[in-house]
């Protein structure tokens, strides 16, 4: 009898202390986007007032270019919308944010360099944030099949030729995802910005960083994710991108702590396709492109060029593809 | 750039933990008899890492050396004072 005690006691130690925290923790990591917003994240006291400048620079710029809302139905009959910048090129950059975030936060220092070159740009709002339809964030396991979405619209509806997918943070993770899927013959190349390597191992470091038991916590928080997604959170890019045959660029920070560079590191490793490492001294997460954004823009449409000789430059028509 | 090996360790220890933070316990207990790869669990990558890390902490150059040339954390230290008088 005491020994069933005891089992019922650790059962309700479990229950309050491991399970429902954990519970808790799978509810909030999972849900809707509430995003961070580009002006409080640009203000003195923002975790990107450094950048204040760029990124407000970026912004301005895309908005002039003129910007309309387009949309379109997932596979799972979500609304998603995203801004869409007609250039009537054959070559469109796709510019994917990350967790949580504002996509002008994110992209929009990379969209106006693509702008600038003459490059049809579609900025999509990730499901669960913006607004895109969905109350579940899948941390890029989910997103991939959107971005594939996305290039069927593109191909089908614009002038769109060729493409080049850019991501930031969950946004690379999402593009890792779907490397193997897309198709070398539309998609030019992939950059891949601070991209983590799977959701469990980013929601194992939030534990470790918040004083949790990852080794209580986890198996509770992937039998959620499970149930809630149908997908199994330890799925790594490492899978993806060892068969992907599209070009890969890769961005990391050395001072990223959300990511750590590592991380990035042993995804480029892991990446079978032609690709190329830039590494950027000192900076955090999402931030890579900032510190030099033309030191940036010029390796990075360096590397596009090798891989894609109308790739880098600018203004490349529909009328001087079909002449070419 | 003036600093004791003390001081040195010290920044080294963050760079170790910046390289792999799942490894807290074994980096807040290396010394410097710690061996890179079979005590601390160094892969090629993390490798790279701390050469980058410390090059850009130290302001210093790895010139001449290979990751291969340091088997312990001692080593490393050593190489670090070396540079930096």
């Amino acid at each position: 009898m005491i020994v069933l005690y005891i089992l019922l006691g650790l059962a309700a130690l479990y229950l309050v202390f491991v399970f429902g925290p954990a519970a808790v923790a799978s509810k909030v990591i999972f849900s809707r986007g509430t995003g961070t917003e580009f002006d409080r994240a640009i203000a003195p006291e923002g975790d990107f007032a450094c950048y204040a400048e760029q990124l407000r620079a970026g912004r301005d710029l895309l908005y002039a270019e003129g910007l309309r809302e387009v949309s379109v139905s997932s596979e799972d009959g979500l609304r998603l919308a995203a801004d869409y910048r007609d250039a009537h090129s054959a070559y469109t950059a796709i510019l994917l944010h990350g967790y949580h975030s504002d996509p002008m936060l994110n992209v929009s220092v990379q969209g106006a360099c693509f702008a600038k070159r003459g490059y049809n740009i579609l900025i999509p709002d990730q499901r669960a944030h913006g607004r895109s339809g969905g109350e579940r964030t899948g941390l890029g396991i989910l997103e991939q099949e959107d971005l594939l979405t996305w290039t069927r619209w593109l191909l089908a509806e614009t002038s769109t030729r060729r493409i080049v997918v850019y991501g930031v943070s969950m946004g690379a993770a999402t593009t890792a995802y779907a490397s193997d899927r897309l198709d070398p013959q539309t998609v030019a190349a992939i950059v891949l910005d601070c991209g983590f390597d799977s959701p469990d191992s980013q929601i194992r470091r939030e534990c470790v960083k918040r004083h949790l038991p990852p080794f209580l916590m986890m198996p509770v928080i992937r039998l959620l994710a499970k149930r809630r997604l149908g997908r199994d959170i330890r799925c790594s890019v490492h899978d993806s991108l060892s068969r992907t045959t599209i070009p890969a660029y890769f961005l990391h920070g050395t001072r990223d702590q959300t990511v750590l560079w590592t991380e990035g590191r042993a995804a480029f490793e892991a990446c079978a396709s032609k690709k190329s490492f830039y590494s950027v001294a000192g900076v955090g997460h999402a931030a890579a492109f900032l510190k030099d954004p033309e030191r940036a823009e010029e390796a990075l449409f360096a590397f596009l060029e090798e891989v894609d000789p109308s790739a880098g430059r600018p203004h490349i028509s529909v009328n001087q593809t079909n002449q070419a | 750039m003036e600093l004791t090996r003390t001081e040195i360790t010290e920044r080294l220890r963050e760079i170790l933990l910046a390289a792999d933070d799942r490894n807290r316990d074994v980096v807040a207990a290396c010394t410097e008899d710690s061996r890179l790869v079979a005590d601390l669990g160094f892969t090629s990558v993390s490798m790279l890492y701390m050469v980058i890390a410390i090059e850009e902490e130290f302001n210093i150059r790895f010139e001449n050396v290979g990751v291969a040339d340091f088997n312990t954390l001692g080593e490393v230290i050593d190489y670090i004072e070396a540079q930096l008088k």
